[in-house]
């Protein structure tokens, strides 16, 4: 597939609109829903002019991510790039799904290691935000937390996704037939894998108790055997969580007064 | 911090406090570095406050900002209570209350941590996930409603979240934080963890595919060994896949680009040898 400068350029622009620490122009909460691959897919696919293709990718790719968790800021993944650069390659390559899946992790971690270095440069602003108040300069800091770190995200984010772009559209496709189908096939099994990361993550994130165990394997069963839907599990775990409400608190009054009545 | 101090009464308007909210939505992580996370966030969502008491006292205007540049860090939509709290602490003080900027941080590191629980275990763990399988199922065969559908529906979810959260934590103030701190919130969150359990669970069954390709060949039968182990229990790899990486980051302290490493390592033998 070929791609204009200008189809690459957009897509550099969307990498950055969808970044988690870009506050422009509608806000962190709601840039973080265009950081969804699912997303990705529907908007990369309309700048390429094929958004049934990018759809599909996009889905594929964002099962994988369904569990992607930022524990205390620190990302597994980066979901902008794994959102818009790899999807975009995939489709310049005319990968299939579970190939893009594999491309989108790697690109994903990639990703999480640059937006780490990212993260240390921050530390510039906040040094240059505590100087700004000190002079009682409220204009500069403004500008310092809202209008400059969007700039660097924009340098980095726009600078990579156009190049990796670009170039992509050049060498992806010739890259990808090179490789031979023993790797491509090992690169779809890993796609099917790879989803148990991030839900992982999520386990260790949600299990405070290893006896709450139970209830994952509540949600199992729910579709193993009982063939529910996500919807339908939603509302049977919504249950549960109700009940264990229920049963399990009780009032501190009441406590107390069972115990007197037993030291009585 | 009696709230019958009648020095503690309440008068930003509607106007004032959507404009707090507004800022804390739109730059809750406009610099987002690992040294202070949403401290310039915070900072800038109190400006509100900041602007309508403090216009004309520069010193206090400077100490109120610099109050707030210190670590924060918590789950966005739910924590916007802390952000109401401390607003309605905030105004108190500007209005002669005895606040000490030691209570004020207090609170916020005292509720950090249990709201980034409680709300990552819904806005993290259930939320987004229910949403995009739906618009995954909506995207079948290449449909964008599905993608429309999942930015429209996590909008309007994290904007009435914020939103209501944040007016509540600002018109109960601190009786908000005996209620986040209290015993019947420990239970609360427990109970989202159910919740969000369950969900995690089924995503484990419907999203991580790795099938068994082995089969023994006799004269006889084929034996089809993805056969017998769905015989046994549906979806028993992809279970058995998900537990070793719960077990090895939560006891082995993996990191997760080494647990992608262990998944490499089995997907490369097992698809070398045809297993799976």
């Amino acid at each position: 597939m070929e791609i204009t400068l200008f189809q690459a350029f957009l897509i550099g622009v969307f990498c950055w609109l969808a970044s988690l620490e870009n506050c422009q122009p509608f806000g962190i909460l709601f840039s973080s829903t265009l950081a969804k691959p699912l997303v990705g897919g529907a908007i990369v696919g309309l700048i390429l002019g094929d958004v049934k293709t990018g759809v599909i990718i996009g889905a594929a790719v964002q099962a994988m991510y369904l569990g992607n968790v930022l524990i205390g800021g620190v990302a597994t993944a980066d979901m902008t790039f794994v959102a818009y650069p790899s999807i975009a390659l995939a489709m310049l390559a005319g990968a299939d799904a579970e190939v893009a899946i594999t491309l989108a992790a790697t690109i994903g971690v990639l990703g999480a290691a640059l937006f780490t270095a990212y993260e240390v440069l921050c530390s510039v602003f906040y040094q240059a935000g505590d100087k700004a108040i000190a002079d009682r300069n409220y204009k500069r800091m403004w500008l310092i937390y809202t209008v400059f770190p969007p700039i660097l995200s924009f340098a980095i984010r726009f600078t990579i996704t156009f190049v990796i772009v670009l170039l992509g559209s050049n060498y992806a496709s010739g890259l990808l037939a090179a490789i031979p189908d023993m790797v491509l096939r090992i690169m779809g099994v890993l796609g099917g894998i790879l989803p148990a990361v991030g839900i992982s993550i999520l386990l260790t994130y949600s299990m405070k108790d290893f006896k709450f165990i139970v209830f994952f394997f509540i949600g199992i069963l729910c579709v193993t055997f009982m063939g529910f839907n996500m919807v339908a599990t939603a509302v049977a775990g919504s249950c549960l969580a109700v009940m264990y409400y229920m049963f399990t608190y009780h009032k501190g009054q009441e406590i107390q007064d069972d115990g007197e009545e037993e030291l009585l | 911090m009696s709230s019958e101090n009648g020095s503690t009464e309440k008068s930003l308007t509607k106007p004032e406090l959507r404009k707090i909210w507004w800022y804390w939505f739109k730059y809750c992580l406009c610099v987002f570095g690992y040294e202070r996370l949403q401290a310039p966030g915070f900072t800038l969502a109190m400006t509100p406050v900041f602007d309508k008491y403090y216009s004309n006292n520069e010193d206090e205007m400077q100490a109120a900002l610099q109050r707030h540049t210190v670590f924060f860090n918590t789950n966005i939509p739910f924590g916007a209570v802390i952000v109401g709290i401390v607003a309605s602490l905030e105004e108190a003080r500007a209005k002669g209350a005895d606040v000490s900027d030691e209570f004020i941080n207090n609170i916020k590191v005292g509720l950090m941590g249990p709201l980034a629980g409680i709300g990552d275990a819904i806005t993290q763990a259930t939320v987004p996930p229910i949403l995009l399988s739906i618009g995954i199922g909506l995207a079948a065969g290449g449909n964008p409603l599905g993608a429309v559908f999942f930015v429209l529906a996590y909008t309007v979810f994290n904007v009435v979240v914020s939103y209501t959260v944040l007016m509540q934590g600002y018109h109960m103030g601190t009786n908000a934080v005996s209620f986040f701190l209290g015993e019947k919130m420990a239970k609360i969150q427990e109970a989202m963890s159910v919740l969000g359990l369950t969900v995690v669970g089924a995503i484990t069954a419907s999203y991580i595919k790795c099938t068994l390709k082995l089969e023994y060949v006799s004269e006889f039968s084929t034996v089809n060994f993805q056969g017998v182990l769905d015989g046994i229990f549906p979806k028993m790899i992809p279970i058995a896949l998900t537990l070793l990486g719960f077990y090895l980051l939560k006891f082995k302290k993996f990191t997760a680009v080494k647990l992608i490493g262990i998944y490499i390592v089995i997907a490369v033998v097992g698809g070398l040898f045809g297993i799976i």
